[in-house]
């Protein structure tokens, strides 16, 4: 056969085929494969401006001081409360309280115990009521 | 495909980088895949080169000056791809690319993936006895019915010279069947 010409006949094709369905999954395994950037998950804390977290802070710590002041407001006894307590429940001597007195406070009852600044008459009223030998 | 220059910005910006390289793989799989098979002939072969002119495609889209087509400049890549490839193989097996492609050819009668008649058969022996260039030419304008002035983007090869090379090969190709 002599009388081939290329142009003369039909288009030959080169006779290769894929396996099937390969292209389907082709572009899948290209993305896999390719060196992707990958998106920077930005903290929610770095998106929002410095002075939305700094008012955020002083709100939160607003609110925590109200509800902790509310919890640890103590009752001050009143002080007929605290003579009562002295005088009935505690076991509190002079010794105790002195140390508990400053100098000055101590000098102060000295004096409103001077002897001058009581009046015989108030002396006399009180020692008629008690029960006291002037031997004692 | 949408203008060149706004699909080349799509796939610079990372945000939309993903979405646009996946539409050019859809869309340059099967014809860069006859491309390379043509080349290298065997299907195993061409999947690792068709995988790989991707990934230099991708790697090397910021160096990409718009000076040629997008198509012209993803084939010159899948074209020296594929030659590369040749040249390896031939290297590692301290052979020639010939010999490489004589084997490859000697392959494809049991290759599943060639569904070629005798006439077919005898054709790619035929292109197989060219020089290299010739080769290319005849099969991107033969099997793959691309315009002299595609294949001279491609290869940087004159529009004259590559009608040249056509010719040439389609004579050797008519004198081996005759003799064959």
């Amino acid at each position: 056969m002599n009388d081939f010409k290329l142009d003369s006949e039909p288009r030959i094709k080169p006779g290769f085929k894929a396996p099937d369905a390969y292209f389907e999954s082709f572009a899948d395994r290209v993305m896999l494969s390719l060196p992707l950037k990958e998106v920077k998950v930005v903290p929610l804390y770095r998106r929002r401006p410095v002075w939305v977290t700094s008012v955020a802070a002083v709100f939160i710590l607003s609110l925590s001081l109200i509800f902790t002041r509310k919890d640890t407001v103590v009752q001050m006894p009143d002080n007929a409360a605290i003579e009562n307590y002295l005088l009935y429940q505690a076991n509190v001597s002079s010794y105790d309280l002195s140390q508990n007195l400053s100098k000055k406070e101590i000098s102060d009852m000295d004096k409103s115990f001077v002897a001058d600044e009581i009046s015989d008459e108030a002396i006399e009223e009180y020692l008629a009521g008690e029960n006291v030998s002037i031997y004692e | 495909m949408q203008d060149e220059k706004a699909f080349i910005a799509l796939l610079l910006n990372p945000k939309t980088q993903e979405t646009a390289f996946r539409q050019l793989v859809s869309q340059y799989s099967k014809p860069l895949y006859s491309h390379i098979r043509n080349i290298v002939l065997n299907h195993d072969d061409t999947d690792d080169v068709l995988q790989n002119t991707f990934i230099k495609v991708f790697q090397n889209l910021k160096n990409f000056k718009g000076e040629s087509k997008l198509f012209s400049w993803i084939y010159r890549i899948a074209t020296n791809e594929a030659i590369t490839f040749i040249s390896t193989k031939a290297k590692k097996a301290n052979t020639t690319n010939e010999e490489v492609q004589q084997k490859a050819l000697q392959n494809l009668q049991a290759d599943e993936y060639f569904e070629g008649d005798a006439m077919q058969l005898k054709l790619q022996q035929a292109i197989a006895a060219l020089p290299e260039k010739q080769q290319l030419v005849f099969k991107m304008k033969y099997f793959e019915d691309l315009k002299y002035e595609e294949i001279s983007d491609i290869l940087g090869t004159s529009v004259g010279a590559l009608k040249a090379s056509y010719h040439h090969a389609v004579k050797k190709i008519e004198d081996f069947v005759n003799s064959h």
